[in-house]
């Protein structure tokens, strides 16, 4: 299996995870799966607690599967509350398998290291797992391109993850994007 | 109330001054930008704080923890300690400084002490618990929790915690409980409220998806336009209509429920400028809102 972030998902979910650097953070990948090759092209900030709620979760997995011209949900993005702490939660598991289930094929998990943000977000801090036909989760490294890393760490130093909207943030106050288009021009026009 | 800012290094002293309270007040945890709006804007008189300067210094100290920023964390402990040399107050800030810096023992040490002179005081008992979670060890975290709990039942703040570590354990039953006793102290919050409702539906199962619709319906009484409970009423009530047992009463009686709180989120959403944020994915979300409705 293969997979690819491209730099402003890679960028967006760094972000958020900084906009809450005491929480565990979720979100959902979009993009391209075809047999064993996933192409995350853009994600969707859901989350930032411990253990998220079903209810906001599938609220959020309707809207986002019911756009019209929207790519496909290929998987979940979770960064663990603890700075230390590794391994797909409990939720982002279940996440993973409730997506599985819609798609008909295997969810990738991506996984923020957190540990690997220190100093200045300059180093490759994302991991994978896919579950295997026998459900079984297999964990594969991320590469990132020079670009994609220069990308997170010059949206890290102009502080845009003030500016991620997630899900949860949309139910307090509708008005706000969690699709993150103004963001996602802000992260693109700073590299 | 202060607007959200992106840039807290230009503002105004007062307005520094103002934000710092009301983040205080509301024990907001923005910890880089209290490190930010002290550095830039405050720090450059904290005379001029008279009064405050003693809570601005604490409220520094912890958020510069929260941080890694030890250098001004220990800043704020020296010139707190001057004033109040062998304050108690002061020394937990010490202890805490330790513990930023991973020095648990020590830390647990000044705990140890200050708890032996102040049994009363339960802060110390949960910065203890506190330390146990930020170790990642969180089954110990709750048993002291649990302890911590027999002799001071009413403190909702540590039932809240209590339910959150319970939900992390996938023990819905137990953080459904831990959630009955913070709503004890606060019958009418509308957050705790649809907090347990959000357990009891994840929870799963027609008993509890009932449990969970009763409550929703509860904090809109409080909270009339909470788009969460809203949605949580259209989400139980498509539930309880595609459970086998459901008689033809009970089953119109939830599809007008469900209903009304679409119709009331669809209401929501018109009030929304069009301009305001993404027009394109507001109206796939107003689509995909009556996409929801049951026939």
């Amino acid at each position: 299996m293969t997979i690819e972030v491209d730099s402003l998902p890679y960028a967006t979910i760094v972000l958020h995870a900084l906009k809450y650097p005491s929480k565990a953070v979720y979100g959902l990948l979009l993009g391209e799966a075809k047999g064993s090759k996933v192409k995350v092209n853009n994600v969707v900030p859901l989350a930032h607690e411990a253990s998220p709620l079903s209810p906001s979760l599938e609220i959020a997995l309707t809207l986002v599967s019911a756009r019209p011209n929207g790519e496909a949900i290929v998987g979940v993005y979770y960064a663990p509350q603890n700075l230390k702490e590794t391994g797909a939660s409990p939720t982002a598991i279940r996440l993973a398998q409730k997506i599985a289930a819609i798609n008909g094929s295997p969810a990738t998990i991506v996984e923020l290291q957190n540990v690997k943000l220190e100093g200045g977000c300059q180093n490759e801090c994302l991991t994978c797992r896919q579950s295997n036909d026998e459900g079984k989760w297999k964990e594969l490294s991320i590469s990132a391109t020079q670009d994609t890393l220069t990308t997170v760490s010059l949206a890290a130093q102009r502080r845009l993850y003030r500016e991620v909207v997630d899900f949860e943030n949309h139910l307090d106050s509708p008005e706000s994007d969690f699709y993150n288009a103004a963001l996602a021009a802000s992260i693109l026009e700073a590299y | 109330m202060v607007a959200d800012r992106r840039d807290w290094t230009t503002v105004s002293f007062e307005e520094g001054r103002e934000a710092l309270k009301e983040w205080r007040e509301e024990h907001a945890r923005r910890s880089e930008e209290v490190v930010e709006l002290w550095e830039h804007v405050l720090s450059r008189s904290p005379s001029s704080l008279a009064d405050e300067l003693c809570t601005v210094y604490e409220q520094v100290c912890i958020a510069a923890l929260d941080c890694s920023r030890t250098d001004l964390a220990h800043e704020c402990i020296n010139a707190l300690h001057k004033r109040f040399p062998g304050s108690s107050r002061v020394l937990r800030l010490q202890a805490m400084f330790y513990e930023a810096r991973g020095q648990w023992k020590t830390a647990d040490d000044i705990y140890e002490k200050l708890i032996t002179a102040d049994e009363t005081n339960p802060a110390y008992r949960k910065r203890r618990v506190a330390m146990l979670l930020g170790q990642g060890k969180r089954l110990e975290g709750i048993k002291a929790l649990v302890e911590h709990l027999e002799s001071f039942i009413t403190d909702s703040e540590a039932w809240l915690q209590l339910s959150e570590l319970y939900l992390a354990e996938s023990d819905y039953a137990r953080a459904a409980h831990a959630m009955e006793e913070v709503l004890l102290t606060a019958p009418t919050n509308s957050i705790y409220l649809r907090r347990l409702a959000d357990i009891r539906y994840t929870q799963g199962g027609q008993e509890n998806v009932e449990v969970a619709r009763a409550y929703y319906e509860q904090a809109l009484k409080f909270s009339p336009v909470d788009l969460r409970a809203l949605y949580g009423i259209v989400l139980s009530c498509n539930t309880l209509v595609a459970t086998a047992r459901v008689t033809p009463d009970k089953k119109r009686e939830y599809m007008t429920a469900a209903a009304a709180a679409l119709a009331r989120i669809q209401e929501r959403y018109e009030s929304v400028e069009p301009e305001a944020a993404n027009p394109e994915e507001h109206s796939n979300i107003m689509e995909a809102v009556r996409g929801m409705e049951i026939h």
